[in-house]
């Protein structure tokens, strides 16, 4: 009897206790939050944009047939707030929009240019603190204002965000720039030790050649508004933002980024061009790159060398000497393009050791994890600058394509 | 005394469950922070150290096949200290039911049901653990073996899935010193795996006793596996230093893996299962423990009746820190009770040369 009676009182227990959430939030009530943005503001305040999708607007039958395409303005509304800390920006967003934004859909968190020189550690512990953020959302750094780059709408990508992982993930994979999302970030600043962080950089860029060359003529001049907003711009990815600690401490071009990723052993593709003195040019297609970072202690005096394995075909070129391209002669275009390397890399290192003295290659934490009483005793923020790195470079064309003799050199010669 | 008939197998197969919840565990993240640089090493050695004391006491154990550890302890040691000491043993699991149970209750909490107060929450559990009780030895251990393959398969699942682990972390390195990277995860470590002390309160349920040492050395040997399975994959992949921020490392792991999207919300489903199983099999062995100590006494009611006593333990600590820091207390006095009453018990015996062949075997 008792048996059943205990049996009865927890079916009714659980069945009360059960029922559903109370605190139950309808998908109405949601706004789904896209991209965030957040820039430093006056008085020491922070200005967050998010874009809330509008989700009626990404369905096909509103969207006028399901095309891919954005038009003149994105199915996104951009709400902001300014407030002393994230919590409280994000407390106003939930004002403005009337809904409660949901943060596990966010793609990408931008950071103006001002709040990362400032130091990104206060807002990076509320986005790792709060579980609706995902580890896996893309961060970059906005060259300027982050806000600015929201008024530029995407031609081939109907979400923002969305265009944003595209064009990150194509300047990764041409070794433009580096990809990181909140994990790698956190990782970089709390586990690699007297390794600095690289973010991504993100500029608006206006789409033609002569209005990139009029607008760069333009620096430093006063435009009106109008020419302003009529200038078509694109989102484009320029390089790395370079950290020390969790402050950007300065930015490096594509250049120096692809040196930067060689050195780290994250270069994955890419075209780099030859000069091959008296003949013409030599055009790279990179099939695959990797690093061996060597550590060695002498004396307790650490000494780094990096080796960097580099392979790919040859993909163009106009050298007017040789016709085939033999075995010698490619022997004699390895060697170039070694060389070409060697001296990119060189002059990137000569800047990270120098002008930044950031450790963005990581030489820090094997140092660390091979030598922790060395690296215990030395100021490594100081030791790096100064620090002995060699280079090697072993780059080698491997195929030319479906030519091996240049088609067109005999009727060019005559 | 209801007499549910267990085979050694289903008994040991417990551990395994048990080793696995230790991932719910905040303190799971002092292995790293204490740990440090190179913190694989004492873990490994903490594992091993505690396969030793429990292969020791199970072999031990051997000379009292028939019977509950409840039984000769007061004939061991006089039943003046014997019923003490076995009284001791039964509270520890009952403290660290009430603890696990809290632990439990704050990860459900954060992770899923912020907004729900967390007496709320430690009320329904308490709920489920109570049928869990209620359905003895029997019930459990059969639940058990349902939820066990979908267990190990998650672990499975998350090792394939960390793609980024970092293998320089393995490097034999102790930058906190031999006190802080040895013997604090030591005694956490083998706090964990002693807890398969339980057994003795069961070996009269076992229907093939003489098998207990095979089966227990392959399932004791599998609930450490997944302990240094768990801790090395984490380690792996966040490292000692931001693995020791994360109050829940083995999750932050599980929601950054690559084959499954948004995964964790499935092994928070298993690994709270597993959870309830560790907390009711501890009010259960509990129950039975002062059950066989004073004849009469119902399992099943005490076991209710002290459930109230254990939503009131649970809800001492004000904050998780707190919670976090009695748990650590309490789980080093646990080792210092669940190993060292059975061994010393034991080693007593063999001393005094009573049970295996002699005529202390017999039964009462």
């Amino acid at each position: 009897m008792s048996r059943r009676l205990i049996s009865i009182i927890l079916i009714i227990g659980c069945s009360l206790s059960l029922t559903s959430c109370w605190s139950r939030r309808e998908i109405e009530a949601l706004g789904f939050a896209t991209l965030v943005a957040i820039d430093a503001a006056e008085d020491g305040q922070i200005e967050l944009n998010v874009q809330l999708a509008i989700t009626a607007a990404l369905s096909p039958a509103e969207g006028g047939g399901g095309g891919g395409g954005g038009g003149s303005e994105a199915p996104v509304w951009t709400v902001s707030s300014k407030a002393k800390n994230f919590a409280n920006a994000i407390e106003q967003v939930r004002t403005y929009a009337g809904k409660y934004p949901f943060w596990s859909h966010t793609r990408v968190i931008i950071i103006g240019e001002e709040l990362a020189r400032k130091g990104i550690a206060p807002i990076l512990d509320y986005l790792i603190r709060n579980r609706d953020f995902r580890f896996s959302t893309k961060v970059m750094v906005s060259q300027g204002s982050a806000k600015d780059l929201l008024q530029v709408v995407p031609k081939l990508s109907k979400l923002p965000a969305e265009h944003l992982i595209n064009l990150n993930q194509i300047a990764k994979d041409t070794s433009v720039t580096a990809s990181r999302t909140l994990l790698d970030l956190i990782l970089l600043l709390l586990e690699q030790k007297g390794t600095e962080a690289i973010l991504p950089l993100l500029t608006a860029e206006a789409t033609s050649p002569e209005k990139q060359a009029s607008s760069a003529g333009k620096q430093g001049q006063d435009t009106t508004a109008d020419e302003g907003q009529n200038e078509e711009k694109s989102l484009a990815m320029s390089g790395l933002a370079v950290f020390r600690g969790d402050k950007m401490v300065g930015t490096l071009d594509a250049t120096d980024s692809r040196s930067v990723l060689w050195l780290r052993g994250e270069s994955k593709r890419g075209t780099l061009m030859v000069e091959v003195p008296g003949q013409g040019y030599v055009v790279q297609g990179q099939i695959y790159a990797r690093r061996v970072l060597r550590l060695t202690n002498e004396d307790d005096r650490l000494r780094a060398k990096i080796i960097i394995y580099q392979d790919g075909d040859l993909i163009e070129h106009n050298l007017t000497g040789p016709k085939e391209l033999n075995s010698a002669t490619m022997q004699q275009l390895d060697a170039l393009l070694s060389a070409r390397i060697e001296a990119d890399v060189q002059a990137t290192l000569k800047k990270i050791q120098q002008e930044l003295r950031a450790d963005i290659i990581g030489i820090g934490d094997r140092a660390y994890r091979l030598y922790p009483k060395v690296f215990e005793s030395v100021n490594w923020e100081g030791y790096f600058p100064e620090m002995p790195i060699e280079v090697e470079v072993h780059a080698h064309f491997r195929r030319t394509g479906e030519l091996l003799e240049a088609p067109f050199a005999s009727i060019f010669e005559s | 005394m209801n007499r549910d008939q267990i085979t050694s197998r289903q008994a040991f197969l417990i551990l395994a469950s048990l080793a696995s919840t230790e991932v719910l565990r905040p303190s799971f993240r002092n292995f790293m922070l204490w740990a440090g640089n190179g913190g694989w090493l004492p873990i490994l050695a903490a594992v091993v150290i505690g396969l030793i004391l429990v292969g020791l006491i199970i072999r031990l154990a051997q000379r009292f096949p028939q019977q509950s550890i409840a039984e000769y302890a007061p004939r061991v040691w006089s039943p003046w200290l014997g019923y003490p000491l076995v009284i001791a043993l039964a509270v520890a699991f009952f403290v660290q039911g009430t603890l696990s149970l809290r632990n439990v209750t704050e990860f459900v909490v954060a992770a899923i049901l912020q907004e729900t107060p967390i007496s709320a929450v430690i009320l329904v559990m308490l709920v489920l653990t109570a049928s869990g009780t209620l359905a003895g030895l029997e019930g459990m251990v059969r639940f058990n073996e349902l939820i066990f393959p979908v267990l190990i398969g998650t672990f499975f699942v998350i090792l394939a899935s960390t793609v980024q682990l970092n293998p320089w972390y393995l490097l034999p390195w102790l930058d906190q010193g031999i006190g802080k990277g040895v013997w604090d995860v030591f005694l956490d470590v083998v706090a964990d795996i002693t807890i398969v002390s339980y057994l003795l309160f069961i070996y009269p349920y076992l229907v093939d006793p003489e098998n207990s040492k095979k089966a227990g050395r392959r399932y004791t040997l599998f609930g450490g596996g997944i302990l240094f399975g768990t801790y090395l994959n984490t380690l792996l992949f966040l490292g000692h230093t931001a693995g020791s921020k994360f109050t829940w490392p083995y999750l932050t792991v599980t929601e950054n893996i690559r084959l499954i999207e948004r995964g964790e919300a499935l092994f928070m489903v298993i690994w709270i299962l597993a959870a309830f199983l560790r907390i009711s099999f501890c009010f259960y062995i509990a129950a039975l423990g002062l059950s066989q100590l004073i004849p009469g006494l119902k399992i099943a009611w005490m076991a209710l009746a002290s459930l109230p006593l254990a939503a009131f333990i649970a809800l001492r600590a004000p904050n998780l820190p707190t919670a976090l820091l009695l748990d650590e207390m309490v789980n080093r006095a646990f080792l210092f009770v669940g190993a060292g009453v059975p061994l010393f018990t034991l080693l007593l015996a063999w001393l005094r040369k009573m049970g295996g062949d002699s005529r202390e075997q017999a039964p009462n």
